[in-house]
């Protein structure tokens, strides 16, 4: 009982002080029977006192220990490092492809090269490569490119007596051709350059009816395709042409 | 800090900052709060006054959730004593007119001065700690502090039998 007395007059000692502290710290000037501190002090002992009854959900959290988080904190940390990572590779993946982008279109022989590694995979995926190829004694190492030294329609095409006019595709200058290109000029109504790709009409002089596309031989992608003709092979005799690159375009 | 012992020290202290602060039901709030801090009493830094400034945090941000609700809710009709037949008051409500008369001071005052001066006086906090609940700077916390306390001042000045019969209760 002496105990809680005691107790009860450091507790109003200490209250005291609070507001006096208060009070200078603020800068208001008091006396000692000033009201203002009579009220504080009794505004201060609402905050006081004995805690209310827990509920029963609150009494319950009561009786058992508090959880502890820290265990969560770390994992906390790391996940927000792997999205930083994450973020960040993001960020990096979209500047490259921008880069590459600006110089696929800038650069045509970036592009020509990008699309000839891309047919090269497809085909090696697809098993297509090979077969478009075989028939025409395509050397796949220099991917049937036009004037490349060892591919030569003349020589590597099944006909006898065709005149075989290498395509010229729209975008190449004839004279960058080499061989092939000079081939063209054997036939030079049938090759007009960037228009290798139009077919005559029939009844033409220079029409060859085209041979459907095989459809075991899938088609071989522009860029590594040989110089075979956009313009088909004449035969004088208006037979079919037996040139196999041809249906490939 | 073990929870109860926390919640043995520091419940008094919010109903009283709920009361000043005229949140309606201020047990069940402060309930409220004490079962919000429960997870986070594992992880907390700052010892004592860390516990204390958060449990204060909770509850500020209590109030300002029940005077947004009062914005769209409906206005009740206050209490009026005259028309209440019973005449014998019973000993709560003797017990909460003492508080009221002293609360009914903070009425004079602002919203944010009312703050600080709950914070600072009923909660017993610092005022780094009244700055840090409030999103204040200790300047502004300081000059509120002694506008409400002029305010105050003043207000027992105006009616002194008042303040003096409310302060010696």
């Amino acid at each position: 009982m002496i105990a809680d007395d005691a107790r009860r007059h450091d507790a109003r000692r200490d209250q005291n002080q609070r507001i006096n502290a208060l009070l200078s710290e603020s800068g208001v000037d008091t006396c000692p029977a000033d009201p203002l501190v009579s009220v504080l002090v009794a505004l201060a002992a609402t905050g006081a006192g004995e805690a209310p009854d827990p509920s029963p959900e609150l009494a319950a959290l009561l009786e058992t220990p508090p959880p502890t988080n820290r265990a969560h904190a770390p994992r906390r940390s790391g996940s927000r490092r792997v999205r930083g990572v994450v973020v960040s590779l993001t960020v990096t993946a979209c500047l490259s492809g921008v880069g590459v982008a600006a110089a696929a279109a800038t650069n045509e022989g970036f592009r020509h090269s990008v699309g000839h590694t891309f047919s090269v995979i497809v085909g090696s995926i697809t098993g297509t490569r090979h077969q478009s190829r075989s028939p025409l004694g395509v050397d796949p190492r220099t991917g049937g490119r036009p004037g490349s030294p060892a591919v030569s329609p003349t020589t590597n095409l099944p006909t006898t007596g065709v005149t075989v006019v290498p395509v010229t595709p729209p975008s190449r200058s004839p004279g960058s051709f080499g061989s092939a290109a000079r081939s063209v000029a054997l036939n030079p109504p049938a090759t007009v350059p960037g228009q290798g790709a139009r077919q005559p009409t029939p009844g033409a002089p220079g029409f060859v009816p085209t041979t459907p596309r095989p459809t075991t031989h899938p088609s071989t992608p522009p860029t590594t395709a040989m110089p075979t003709t956009g313009a088909p092979a004449v035969d004088p005799s208006g037979a079919p042409s037996s040139v196999p690159g041809g249906a490939h375009r | 800090m073990v929870f109860s012992e926390a919640y043995r020290e520091f419940a008094p202290a919010v109903v009283g900052y709920l009361r000043a602060r005229g949140v309606p039901d201020p047990e069940a709030v402060t309930h409220d709060v004490f079962m919000a801090v429960y997870p986070r009493i594992g992880s907390l830094t700052g010892g004592r006054a860390g516990l204390k400034t958060l449990l204060f945090t909770i509850a500020h941000a209590r109030i300002v959730d029940h005077h947004r609700r009062l914005t769209r809710a409906p206005r009740l009709v206050e209490y009026d004593p005259e028309t209440e037949p019973r005449v014998a008051p019973s000993s709560e409500e003797v017990a909460l007119a003492r508080g009221t008369g002293i609360l009914a001071l903070l009425d004079e005052l602002s919203p944010d001065q009312r703050e600080v001066i709950a914070l600072r006086v009923v909660a017993d906090l610092s005022l780094e700690q009244t700055a840090t609940i409030t999103n204040r700077s200790t300047g502004a916390v300081k000059q509120l502090q002694r506008r409400a306390l002029l305010a105050l001042r003043g207000r027992l000045e105006s009616q002194p039998l008042e303040a003096e019969q409310e302060g010696t209760r």
